[in-house]
């Protein structure tokens, strides 16, 4: 035992080292997955506080910027806008909508206050949370296009990991002739991102915009993601290398939309009840319940037999007691 | 260490943690040169302190300043690693006769010459772990080996610039 503890306490140093590296690499392990509820971060209170003072600084220089994208995006929904009016004009006749449907996608501004755009993994933090009913996996978009996906929340902050992240590939196709494939950043220069898995038979021009698609219920189907910038085709390769020009500017967002789907709670419960693998696991685990369950029971009915037991040999001893007492009592 | 070192110390470790997050996270050229200029603060701390708390502490400031990258664990990781080889640097950098007498690691001290290597080969190690975790991806290698150099070269500028700032050689 003495030889152990002198051997710790040689190496004191070394096996604290040992044992902080194992947590930091533990710590980026979970901060990598996508869905994990880390509270270190910038979406933390107190370090939100000291970003909004370095924000509100930075804030003066991109006002020019901000109130230009603004104002290019009013005069773009004015236009949609006139437009509808004028399809309905003199019509008397009008479809009927399902009010569930056209109303799924609720839609809530928020404010940056801050994002990177240089890391591998890049992440935005927006300045509202759960009390504004943002939650995780919620699609944020800018004006001008895609921005990326909530990861965690805290009551007035979220953490936004955005389509700078090289393990988030985003469902896309494009627009003209709606080929659904991803879009996956490579991790080099925060303007450009690349849209993967496109077989050599489907024609890309460049030039051609590249959408969301609706297969995925973070983002309404249609929002812009980019344009092709370059089409480059290695013989070799089975599909097409495409590079796009992201149309949002990472560099100045000041400004996002948060959309969050109403009927994503119920999509997800179909897709689990088509997902035969899933049924299966949700079984297993029944199964492992009713099982914990049964050893519980089990346990409770020994221990309360013992007891009963116990009282019994306990009934017998007293039993027993009053009657020596007794013949104390007779004695003298 | 007494009271005033103490205090001293966990003045410069907000002072550098403030620089960091106010001014050199924005500082990024070209995309890929990034100004790390806060391990001055382990580099050049007093070299008098026990290795256990040494390394506690750089654990706390990588864990801070990852709070502001959102990249938890790995500038923590990278202090660490940092922390844990500093003392070997020293003893190996100084001979025996001399060891007692390093009692600031600073260009005012040292001369430029030995500040230079010692701070070169810790920057160095620390960029190289902090950068390959960073990416984590095999596809990244070039850009990452290109983030490294361009990165120890901003940092290392930045650091002899903070040492003549924070350490004025006095003429005689």
């Amino acid at each position: 035992m003495d030889a152990l503890f002198s051997f710790v306490f040689r190496f004191r140093a070394f096996l604290l080292f040992f044992a902080l590296e194992i947590i930091s690499i533990s710590l980026i392990i979970n901060n990598n997955r996508q869905q994990s509820a880390v509270f270190f971060n910038t979406s933390n209170y107190y370090a939100a506080q000291i970003l909004k003072a370095s924000n509100q600084f930075n804030d003066y220089f991109h006002l020019g910027d901000v109130n230009k994208s603004l104002a290019a995006e009013n005069a773009l929904l004015r236009k949609q806008f006139l437009q509808e009016k004028q399809r309905n004009f003199g019509a008397n006749v009008r479809p009927v909508e399902d009010a569930t449907i056209a109303g799924k996608y609720q839609v809530s501004l928020a404010k940056v206050i801050n994002s990177t755009t240089k890391n591998t993994r890049n992440y935005v933090t927006i300045e509202k949370g759960t009390l504004d009913g943002i939650l995780p996996d919620m699609g944020v978009i800018s004006p001008n296009g895609v921005v990326g996906r909530v990861k965690s929340c805290t009551p007035h902050l979220s953490l936004v990991s955005s389509a700078l992240n090289i393990d988030q590939p985003i469902s896309a196709q494009i627009k003209s002739n709606k080929y659904v494939s991803y879009v996956l950043w490579d991790g080099k220069s925060p303007q450009f991102a690349k849209f993967k898995d496109v077989t050599k038979a489907i024609k890309v021009v460049v030039g051609d915009t590249i959408v969301t698609s609706g297969f995925n219920d973070f983002f309404p189907e249609g929002t812009m993601i980019g344009k092709v910038e370059k089409v480059v085709d290695d013989k070799s390769a089975t599909f097409h290398d495409i590079t796009v020009r992201l149309s949002t500017d990472f560099n100045s967002l000041s400004y996002v939309y948060v959309i969050g789907n109403k009927l994503k709670l119920e999509l997800d419960t179909l897709t689990q009840q088509l997902d035969p693998q899933k049924e299966k696991e949700k079984d297993k685990e029944k199964e492992e319940k009713d099982r914990k369950e049964k050893i519980e029971k089990e346990k409770k009915n020994k221990e309360k037999k013992e007891k009963e037991k116990l009282k019994e040999i306990e009934k017998e001893k007293e039993k027993s007691k009053p009657k020596d007492s007794t013949i104390l009592k007779n004695n003298p | 260490m007494n009271n005033a070192a103490i205090i001293s110390q966990i003045i410069s470790f907000l002072g550098y943690l403030f620089f960091q997050v106010f001014f050199a996270r924005h500082l990024i050229l070209f995309d890929v040169a990034f100004c790390f200029v806060y391990i001055g603060f382990l580099i050049s701390f007093n070299p008098e302190i026990s290795r256990i708390s040494f390394l506690l502490i750089a654990f706390a400031f990588g864990f801070s300043t990852d709070v502001f990258y959102n990249t938890l664990g790995v500038h923590t990781a990278a202090c660490v690693l940092l922390a844990y080889l500093r003392p070997y640097l020293i003893e190996l950098m100084t001979e025996k006769s001399n060891r007692d007498t390093v009692i600031e690691v600073s260009i005012r001290r040292m001369g430029f010459v030995w500040y230079s290597t010692y701070a070169g080969i810790l920057l160095f190690v620390h960029h190289f772990l902090l950068f390959v975790l960073e990416a984590s991806a095999a596809s990244l290698f070039f850009i990452t080996i290109q983030k490294i150099v361009a990165s120890f070269i901003l940092t290392s500028i930045f650091l002899i610039i903070f040492q003549y700032l924070l350490f004025p050689i006095r003429k005689r």
